[in-house]
């Protein structure tokens, strides 16, 4: 292979480094309204009067609208029909709207939102996760009911039962979310905007307006971080903009405060897990009994998917025989939590990876060693029963990290430096992910690729996915480059348009290297099937091979239509081929803990991967770095503080993530254990590195002061705590 | 004054440009909005992220925490202005190679962050004060980038990118490239006058005479690190304000022989470098070194930090432990304050809608060590959960002299004088160490905030004395 493997350059970093990519805000479409939202000061309240006469007689406003003024249905489409897109008599969470303005200028814009008239009768909130647990506020609930549980608990050697508890993360994209709807002049609307899922969007402005999918088209910007904040999320204010255009005939664009956008947009959900496992005394995983509960906020958005991504992964990547698994998402008066990174495996992960931790303890093993003692590997069933037919690189990736981390001398050195202020310790956590939706998303699975090879050997891609950062347009003019048997130089790929290419279902699940590289390749596939008879036995330059083509009438566009291998799923067992295959992960993360004032710094993180194959090394290690500073972030500084229902940190500079002089070391490896219906033996890669890091540093911590922690993040307040907690006895 | 637009004349990207605007908009704003520049981002309008990054006079600064019209006279570049007749500037090209790109939001204004930290290591080699060819240390680039948030790379691509730049500008013999070269042809051109009667003073009595017919109607702004952030909440309308950064009365470090000066328009940029100051206020250097990103400190003053009258201030602390005075003006007339009385509570002070603070002045003492320890949520952009800063003269076992002082642990920054007498009436030994932690923990009275727990801060005041006292004289 020439062009898969190779570090090519992003083609998207030339306009990026110049400042010249345009994101949402820097689209400017004469006679733009400005739109403004009229968001609940209330957690819950029922709305008694909602008056906008006065808003719309301002100077500069065109108009403002209610619920009442929705064409379609007023309900986002997701999985369960509960959330508005504007409440209608009912508020169920600070920040929801409730009205919407569009005017000429901002100040105009705020204006008339002041001079709306509200009056709200207060409701009692549930705000807590427990509290709605207690009251079985249930949005979802799945389960696990695999081997004989009881009777692994009863022959167990050794039962290690914890409770963990895990924050909100917020997914802090640089760039805030925005939008630009402008009617199409053929009664349809076309929104412009900051969003992973264009299709997603559609159908919610579809729905909302009461138009045909084939009026409404969507065109992603080049967007400024997703991290899954950006998976249905932008389907709300895409909707609204595009209301207020339809309603006022101009372009309108709706730009989030930071503080909007941390305030009502979805995060990670916060997470309860109680866990109980139980060993033999060689220390093989027997069977694990859990209960995961996870707050969804005031609606369902993605909380179903979220949840049973979690249920799927709930014993980590290892072999778990028996397993009862109850996993629960409540509904609380929050802002509706949904998808981030790791889909619910965070939450999970830090609870099995702590079990397995303290089961090793207790037995007088290695970390290292009960691991690999439990590792997946090929036949082995993971805990849905599915049976790994291959691609299951989970004890080289451990091997790998442990080697470069020089795992087994650090260990021992650092258990006998435990005095004085600063100590040291290592730790080591692994996780798998199921790429792509699994059996509970197969129908969005499918993916299209149109491919056009123009004249001038120029090839032009559009697919139905998208890039945020992570790299798809990068690895998918490689795919195309490599099928075709192109320079790279020559590949184009367009910003996703939905009225281009058929509906590829959501960038989210690690997915989209696996999809959209799949229908790339398949398109390209095609057009070289075509081009081949002429080129028979001769040796042509790229150009001078599509020239001959066209000359002799050859098609050059093609189709290329993803659809994996079939996935199976019992809901009453949990148990199935959830997923078409696995990535593996495993992090060493080295810590010095100050046990004078609780602070962790961690110093290093190795951090390994299983991806199949790697389409662009220099991509890959992006991911890799920044999915393990954003955990590290997870692990040790970020969370929401709450009062009343309310996010009082929704700012940059109380809501802390990790800065430049905030990030250690960080040791990428990859290891390739191809998958065979991937393209060119891929898998995916976007999430791994962020699920198992917290865990690593936990263990890491324990090495140092000898203190687990059962809640996350560890930040030094809740470290020297626990530590003066410890001395006391 | 209402719909009045102002003309403002500054260097932009190397060529002399006039602006008239509205003078509610922020360099951002006017960089964006009417110069169609949108290479700068807006990731959250209270100089967090850095994303909006532009050089500024030849340091990088937060385009939204300044006012469109602070800009005048100003030579100003932005990403655009880094392509020299199309080509890219070495960093971009690293930025490209190292793979350092992800989502590119950020990028913009990481690149003019690291632009500058290159073109002050040239500056510096070229000016002997750096050996060549000693490479910038990760943690020089890490700290010239704490300015400046990526959620998608982990920096380390970033960071390898600056070396790679570093080491081509190197090879080449490329003179670092100087954002101050494009500022050759000076902006001269005379300051609109309804725009320097309004908003851009130029002396202290024209500012003074604007407080004197507005009082509490307007406001002086100076660095706009913690005042537009306000205006951006709502607190106050930005057109309530008005620049004092060109008054010159308001700037200089001066020595004035047995007493040193600093104007309230000093930058913590200008006092972390500041040769004269490490030597006689080194705990302010210390701690005006930790304050914030880059961008912050080539914008917030020290007055400011006083004037806004945070109990976190990290400047303060230093400032109480050098026993020094406020220098406090207004139409007419004057005053000067001991610091401590300078302050009523958080965000309060004595000084009246009239006045300005000219500036601060304390006595320099010979042999006078300086230290300044806080503990933050973050290793930088951090405000303090609890700081402490030290000065002192030892003189054998025996202190001559002892100050010390705690942020964010009362609803003032507070002296600990049980503290320092426990330390001043004894010889330097473990033992009295250990007293004066047991009676620094009695003399905090911290709260629960965001930040942190009164629990923690009251006992980590004791693990900062130990560290402040360590760095002031060696351990005991």
């Amino acid at each position: 292979m020439n062009i898969v493997g190779q570090r090519a350059r992003r083609p998207d970093a030339l306009d990026k480094v110049k400042g010249t990519a345009r994101y949402i805000d820097d689209m400017a479409l004469a006679g733009t309204l400005y739109a403004g939202v009229l968001r609940s000061p209330h957690t819950h309240a029922r709305i008694l009067r909602l008056d906008t006469a006065r808003a719309r007689q301002m100077p500069g406003i065109l108009t403002a609208l209610t619920a009442k003024d929705i064409p379609g249905k007023n309900i986002i489409p997701l999985i369960q029909p509960d959330q508005p897109m504007l409440a209608e008599t009912e508020v169920n969470h600070i920040g929801e709207g409730i009205a919407l303005v569009a005017g000429e200028y901002r100040v105009a814009v705020e204006a008339a939102l002041a001079a709306i008239e509200v009056e709200y009768e207060p409701l009692p909130p549930v705000l807590t996760l427990e509290e709605a647990y207690e009251q079985q506020r249930i949005m979802a609930h799945w389960k696990i009911r695999r081997g004989d549980v009881k009777a692994a608990f009863a022959q167990a050697a050794i039962v290690i039962e914890n409770s963990y508890h895990t924050p909100y993360q917020e997914h802090a994209y640089i760039e805030p979310n925005g939008m630009l709807a402008q009617p199409d002049g053929m009664g349809g609307v076309t929104v412009h905007g900051s969003m992973q899922c264009p299709f997603y969007v559609q159908k919610a402005v579809a729905s909302i307006l009461g138009l045909g999918l084939n009026q409404v088209r969507i065109i992603q910007m080049v967007t400024g971080g997703g991290f899954g904040g950006k998976e249905d999320a932008p389907s709300v204010p895409a909707a609204m903009t595009a209301l207020l255009a339809v309603k006022t005939g101009r372009p309108v664009k709706l730009i989030f405060t930071r503080e909007d956008d941390m305030t009502v947009m979805s995060k990670r959900h916060p997470g309860w897990i109680k866990y109980r496992s139980a060993f033999t005394q060689a220390g093989e995983l027997l069977a694990v009994e859990v209960l995961y509960v996870l707050d969804g906020g005031a609606y369902a958005t993605l909380s179903p998917a979220v949840l049973w991504r979690g249920i799927n992964h709930a014993a980590g990547p290892y072999r778990c025989p028996h397993a009862h698994v109850d996993a629960y998402a409540v509904r609380t008066h929050k802002a509706p939590c949904g998808a981030f990174r790791g889909f619910g495996e965070p939450q999970i992960v830090f609870a099995a990876e702590s079990q397995m931790d303290l089961a090793a303890e207790k037995l007088g093993m290695d970390p290292l060693e009960i691991r690999l003692n439990n590792a997946l590997e090929v036949n082995d069933e993971t805990i849905t029963g599915h049976r790994l037919a291959g691609s299951v690189g989970l004890k080289e990736v451990i091997r790998k990290v442990v080697t470069a981390a020089d795992w087994s001398a650090k260990r021992q050195s650092y258990a006998q430096s435990c005095a004085g202020s600063v100590r040291r310790g290592i730790g080591l956590a692994a996780c798998y992910y199921g790429v792509g939706l699994g059996s509970l998303g197969r129908f969005l699975n499918p993916a299209g690729a149109n491919v056009l090879v123009s004249g001038d050997g120029s090839v032009t891609l559009a697919v139905g996915t998208t890039e945020i950062g992570q790299g798809m347009v990068t690895v998918l003019a490689q795919i195309a480059a490599e099928t075709l048997g192109s320079p790279m130089e020559c590949v184009r790929v367009l910003p996703p348009d939905t009225s281009q290419v058929p509906d590829s279902g959501p960038t989210v699940a690690s997915r989209t290297t696996l999809m959209s590289g799949n229908a790339v390749r398949a398109a390209c596939l095609e057009i070289r099937g075509r081009m081949k008879p002429l080129l028979e036995g001769k040796s042509l330059p790229w150009a001078d091979q599509v020239r001959l083509c066209v000359e002799n009438q050859v098609h050059l566009a093609a189709q290329g239509w993803a659809t994996p291998p079939k996935t199976t799923y019992d809901p009453e067992t949990g148990q199935g081929e959830v997923y078409i295959t696995y990535s593996f992960s495993a992090n060493v993360v080295e810590v010095e803990v100050n046990a004078d004032t609780g602070e962790v710094l961690v110093t290093r993180i190795y951090s390994g991967h299983d991806v199949g194959k790697v389409i662009n090394p220099t991509t890959g290690e992006g991911q890799i770095e920044g999915g393990a500073l954003q955990g590290l972030g997870y692990a040790l500084v970020e969370e929401h503080a709450v009062q009343n229902g309310r996010i009082i940190n929704n700012q940059f500079s109380t809501y802390i993530i990790p800065t430049a002089m905030d990030t250690p070391e960080i040791m990428p490896i990859i290891v390739e254990h191809e998958y065979a219906w991937g393209p060119y033996g891929a898998k995916g890669l976007g999430e791994t590195p962020i699920i198992a890091v917290a865990p690593a540093v936990t263990g890491a911590i324990v090495q140092a002061v000898g203190l687990r922690l059962f809640e996350i993040p560890a930040t030094p307040e809740r470290v020297w705590q626990a530590l003066r907690r410890k001395e006391a006895g | 004054m209402k719909d009045e637009k102002i003309d403002v004349h500054f260097i932009l990207n190397g060529r002399d440009t006039t602006v008239r605007f509205d003078p509610s908009l922020r360099l951002l704003d006017v960089l964006r909005e009417e110069l169609f520049l949108t290479g700068s981002k807006e990731g959250c309008g209270k100089g967090e992220c850095g994303a909006c990054s532009v050089i500024m006079n030849g340091q990088p600064v937060d385009s939204c925490l300044i006012m469109g019209y602070q800009a005048e006279g100003a030579t100003i570049t932005t990403i655009e202005g880094l392509l020299s007749d199309g080509e890219l500037h070495p960093l971009q090209e690293a930025f490209i190679d190292c793979g350092a790109v992800q989502c590119g939001i950020c990028i913009p204004g990481m690149i003019m962050a690291g632009v500058a930290l290159l073109d002050e290591r040239g500056q510096k080699a070229t000016a002997g004060l750096r050996s060549e060819p000693a490479e910038l240390s990760l943690e020089e680039i890490k700290y010239g980038l704490a300015g400046n948030l990526c959620r998608c790379t982990g920096y380390v691509k970033i960071f390898d990118a600056i070396r790679q730049a570093e080491r081509r500008l190197q090879a080449d013999q490329v003179a670092a490239w100087d954002s101050g070269r494009l500022g050759a042809a000076q902006a001269n051109a005379t300051i609109d006058a309804a725009a320097r009667e309004r908003y851009l003073p130029q002396t202290l009595d024209e500012a003074l005479t604007i407080l004197a017919q507005h009082g509490a109607a307007r406001r002086a702004l100076a660095g706009g690190t913690d005042i537009l952030v306000k205006a951006k909440d709502g607190l106050f309308p930005t057109r309530a304000l008005f620049d004092i950064s060109a008054i010159s009365e308001l700037h200089g470090i001066v020595d004035q022989g047995d007493r040193l000066w600093i104007g309230s328009g000093v930058r913590h940029g200008e006092v972390a470098r500041s040769e004269l100051l490490r030597l006689h206020a080194l705990a302010l250097v210390s701690a005006c070194a930790l304050i914030g990103g880059p961008q912050i400190r080539n914008r917030g003053t020290l007055g400011g930090n006083l004037a806004n009258a945070s109990p976190a201030a990290d400047s303060v602390p230093p400032l109480y432990t050098l026993e020094a005075t406020v220098d406090i003006v207004s139409l007419g007339a004057q005053r000067t304050v001991p610091i401590e009385q300078f302050f009523r509570g958080p965000g309060k002070s004595i000084l009246q809608p009239t006045e300005l603070i000219r500036g601060i002045s304390f006595a320099k003492r010979p042999n006078l060590k300086g230290a300044f320890m806080r503990l933050g949520q973050r290793q930088a952009q951090a405000i303090s959960k609890v700081s402490l800063a030290g000065s002192a003269v030892l003189e054998g076992r025996r202190f001559r002299y002892l100050r010390l002082a705690l942020g964010a642990v009362a609803p003032t920054v507070i002296r600990a004088p049980q503290t320092e007498s426990i330390l001043l009436n004894d010889d330097w030994t473990p033992k009295t160490l250990r007293a004066a932690c047991q009676a620094i923990k009695q003399e905090a009275k911290p709260i629960d905030d965001l930040r942190s727990t009164r629990e923690y801060r009251r006992e980590m005041c004791s693990v900062l004395l130990e560290r402040v006292m360590v760095a002031l004289t060696g351990p005991p």
